[in-house]
């Protein structure tokens, strides 16, 4: 987890950045004229109005997860029940000419990663507006 | 020394800023004078979002800046109310919990939102209301501060002309119930000379007294500013 989630921690900043950088600064003035410590205005103001991106960028990294392949494979090897997961499973059953069993399960992420893409794009776009 | 007290200089590209002034305690000074004046660098200066590059800012006897001893006071330590010139509002609050985002009591909140008619739309997001409801709530999250000093600026720009005078009167009995001190930048003459106690034109960064006696038409001795302020008639038309 701690591997994967290291590994994947780039594409989440870049989402988090643009989420941060679009925000009206003068809401962060706004917020010290009443008095918020700098602390204050990013967990009163800040977080709360950047919350799509940080979704978006959240759905992003779990993503990545998903599809990551070689991290997994040499940090937790391939414990079924435990460090395998889907790619690996998918490598193995290749592997071991399995590749109706690799098709099944390669055509099941397809849906997933699309309803993702729909919600990163969706949430993108109110983010933007 | 009661009152702010104001002399500050900032380069900003062309424009020169060099102004001093002073507001005594209770009263309304406008700031007026054409756009890209630095009317409203001004007023951010004293509120602390910007530094000039020389000056000193006092109120109330306390140094809100002196470059000449290094003092700065941040801008949440001068405890001062700031309206945005466009309704600078916390879009994931209601109106409600906009102002009663940094209130020091919620009761108060609540005397403000009847004050001003704003209960009916308490729940609702700004981005659900009119202009002028924002610009009522944005006054109110202002006042719940109980701030020393207020400053507007060009609060009622993005109005209709019925909203407006019924906001600049409310705003004008809300100042003299609590003997509030305001500095408000406006380029309406009208709004200037209705509000304010002291008028300040301002143009191309400096204080330039002409300028207001060349737009309200008077002419002769005397002070403009304060002839002005004695003869509202000369430019009451919208």
């Amino acid at each position: 987890m701690v591997a994967c989630a290291t590994y994947s921690l780039p594409f989440a900043i870049q989402p988090i950045k643009a989420a941060f950088e679009k925000l009206d600064p003068r809401l962060r003035e706004s917020a010290s004229v009443l008095g918020l410590s700098p602390l204050a205005t990013f967990f009163r103001v800040v977080l709360p109005n950047s919350k799509s991106g940080i979704a978006a960028a959240a759905i992003l990294v779990f993503l990545h997860s998903l599809g990551a392949f070689g991290v997994i494979l040499m940090v937790g090897g391939s414990i079924p029940g435990e460090t395998r997961v889907a790619s690996i499973a998918i490598y193995e059953a290749v592997e071991s000419f399995q590749y109706e069993k690799a098709w099944i399960l390669s055509l099941a992420f397809l849906p997933v990663s699309y309803f993702f893409l729909l919600l990163v794009n969706r949430l993108t776009r109110r983010e933007a507006s | 020394m009661k009152g702010l007290h104001v002399r500050l200089s900032r380069r900003l590209g062309k424009l020169e800023i060099d102004v001093a002034f002073s507001c005594p305690e209770g009263s309304t000074l406008a700031l007026i004078g054409p756009s890209g004046a630095g009317k409203t660098t001004i007023i951010r200066m004293v509120a602390g979002l910007e530094q000039p590059d020389d000056g000193t800012i006092l109120f109330h006897g306390e140094t809100f800046f002196d470059r000449a001893s290094g003092i700065c006071l941040s801008t949440r330590k001068r405890r001062l109310g700031y309206v945005f010139q466009d309704y600078t509002l916390f879009p994931h609050l209601s109106l409600f919990g906009n102002a009663a985002f940094a209130a020091k009591d919620r009761r108060e909140v609540e005397d403000l939102f009847r004050f001003f008619g704003l209960n009916p739309m308490r729940d609702r997001r700004p981005g659900q209301v009119s202009g002028g409801e924002r610009q009522r709530c944005a006054i109110c999250q202002a006042m719940a501060t109980r701030p020393r000093l207020l400053l507007l600026d060009e609060p009622f720009s993005a109005l209709d002309v019925v909203t407006r005078r019924k906001l600049r009167d409310e705003l004008k009995k809300i100042k003299e119930e609590r003997r509030l001190s305001v500095l408000y930048v406006t380029h309406d003459i009208t709004e200037a000379l209705y509000m304010a106690d002291v008028i300040l034109p301002v143009v191309d960064g400096k204080i330039d007294r002409d300028w207001l006696e060349e737009i309200t038409g008077a002419s002769g001795s005397g002070d403009p500013v304060s002839k002005a302020v004695r003869e509202p008639k000369l430019s009451l038309a919208f």
